[in-house]
């Protein structure tokens, strides 16, 4: 590199040096702002040093820039003071991953209503693409909302804490779900079908009434992506 | 690239940001094409694209990109070439373009536009994989200037003659960052005049111009300020030597409302449509008369 009056060589790459990390650490907080809100600047910028020396980017979008930070996390000193960081971390980038998730119909209940009795324990039912299921350690959804609404959180007490987060209408949800539905999103999302779905929750032969229940609230909130329910798909 | 290059101009446009996604769509400003970051909407799906075709619908879409990492000895990554090429069919730009820089190396992307070693080798380096690109994605690409801040010591040519020779050798097409000359000129004591008389105005397909930040020892592209006094009269010279060729504003922090955006656009608008010599039609095609070299700037 060349020296040129006023700059040296070292205070020109310099320039570069501190662009790298200060784009860098501005795009992360945008994706993890309750974990910057929570933690302070001063521990935000000391964690996007560590950060990017332990996961410097490797994608061409900035967009995954902290696709690692959630895992970064699930050891690091900083758990001392907010043992639920980890957790708050991965649900912010289940809401960045909803956000620009594939698209796809929901499902209309018309076309659910159209399957024949018999034929809805082979049922294999699309999840959108855009819905994440969180299994944490913690009521992380209470600190986001403390701080997207500018107040303190709360002491939080651990728990575990089954989460969904999706899209419809290009709005991102999150809900706070019981174990049942999480167990029945979770076999859906493995490709199972409606009864095994069913039996993951088996609950005093109250699965149909639940299973109903939890479909009806899927198909309100777009939880469920169209797809081929004719007979012939059927596994 | 057996296609002719193309001449025309095509009017004055601004950069389609989140924050105006919204105000874009129910106002429908009067300007007259968008430029997008193309990274930006290289996602699966969700609301940026929605409101990229719909945008579409009404307005021709210039695709700027930040990631093609022409100048690196890394492989071309195959991947972002192939969902370039995707959103390129759905949104059918005007053009594509990105930065004739490096930005990656073994396998890292530093998300930055860094500057290359201006030499016969590198030439040869990045006119071969232009090359390769524009056979991949079925057109020429427009290569843009950077700011930089350093210089290296391999260099042997200036900066212009580099630009130039990659864009002749590559048969590609040149984004002249007018800002990015200034700042460039500012940060190592070249004429920026210079920098404008020697560059082929054939290539020329677009003009960027931007604000940045003066830190004293130097000055700092952050395309955060409106466009500075010093970049007008420099766009001014640029349109006599070019033509009246497609200009962008382009605002990436701090970004204002809508219309004051807009406003800049029509400030380009206004110079480059003022009765001076350089609207000829022919001004686009010929070098014309040199300027006279300002060895002071």
């Amino acid at each position: 590199m060349r020296s040129r009056a006023p700059l040296s060589a070292v205070e020109r790459w310099d320039i570069y040096a501190n662009m790298y990390f200060y784009r860098l650490r501005d795009c992360v907080q945008q994706d993890f702002a309750a974990v910057a809100g929570t933690i302070g600047e001063v521990n935000f910028h000391n964690l996007m040093t560590d950060y990017l020396l332990a996961h410097p980017p490797s994608h061409f979008s900035l967009r995954y820039a902290g696709q690692h930070l959630a895992t970064f996390l699930a050891d690091h000193e900083l758990l001392r003071d907010w043992p639920y960081l980890a957790d708050l971390a991965r649900m912010e980038y289940a809401i960045v991953d909803a956000f620009d998730a594939a698209d796809t119909q929901p499902l209309d209940p018309d076309a659910l209503r159209r399957v024949p009795s018999e034929e809805w324990p082979r049922l294999q039912l699309a999840v959108s693409p855009a819905v994440r299921l969180l299994r944490l350690d913690w009521p992380v959804a209470d600190v986001w909302r403390a701080i997207k609404d500018g107040k303190e959180p709360g002491v939080l007490t651990a728990g575990e804490t089954h989460m969904r987060v999706w899209r419809r209408d290009w709005c991102i949800f999150h809900k706070v779900i019981d174990a049942h539905e999480a167990a029945a999103l979770a076999t859906l999302l493995n490709g199972g079908t409606f009864a095994q779905m069913c039996a993951a929750f088996a609950e005093d032969g109250q699965e149909a009434n639940i299973a109903l229940s939890m479909l009806q609230t899927w198909l309100a909130e777009h939880v469920l992506s169209a797809s081929d329910l004719s007979p012939d798909a059927l596994p | 690239m057996s296609q002719p290059l193309q001449t025309s101009a095509s009017g004055f446009g601004v950069g389609l940001r989140a924050k105006h996604y919204d105000e874009v769509i129910e106002t429908r400003p009067a300007v007259d094409w968008f430029e997008i970051i193309s990274e930006n909407f290289m996602v699966p799906g969700g609301r940026p694209l929605r409101i990229l075709d719909e945008v579409r619908k009404h307005y021709p879409i210039a695709m700027h990109g930040v990631s093609l990492s022409i100048g690196s000895v890394d492989s071309l990554n195959l991947d972002y070439l192939s969902q370039l090429k995707e959103l390129a069919k759905r949104c059918e730009p005007m053009w594509i373009s990105d930065h004739l820089c490096w930005t990656s190396v073994g396998g890292h992307n530093t998300h930055d536009l860094l500057p290359l070693p201006y030499t016969d080798e590198t030439i040869g380096h990045v006119a071969e994989r232009v090359s390769r690109v524009q056979d991949l994605l079925g057109q020429r690409i427009l290569l843009e200037n950077v700011s930089t801040y350093l210089e290296l010591e391999q260099s042997k040519i200036p900066e212009w003659e580099f630009l130039n020779a990659v864009a002749e050798r590559a048969d590609c097409e040149i984004l002249l960052d007018v800002n990015n000359i200034f700042v460039s000129a500012y940060n190592h004591g070249f004429s920026a005049r210079d920098y404008l008389c020697s560059i082929d105005p054939k290539r020329v397909r677009q003009f960027h111009l931007a604000g940045h930040t003066d830190r004293g020892a130097f000055l700092h592209d952050t395309h955060d300020h409106p466009v500075p006094e010093g970049v007008w009269s420099l766009y001014a010279e640029a349109l006599q030597r070019f033509g009246v060729v497609a200009t962008l504003i382009e605002w990436d922090d701090h970004i204002p409302p809508l219309p004051e955006l807009i406003a800049e656009a029509e400030h380009a608008r206004r110079i480059a449509t003022a009765p001076h010599e350089h609207t000829s039609p022919d001004a686009g095609r010929n070098p014309g008369p040199a300027l006279e070299a300002d060895h002071g700037a």
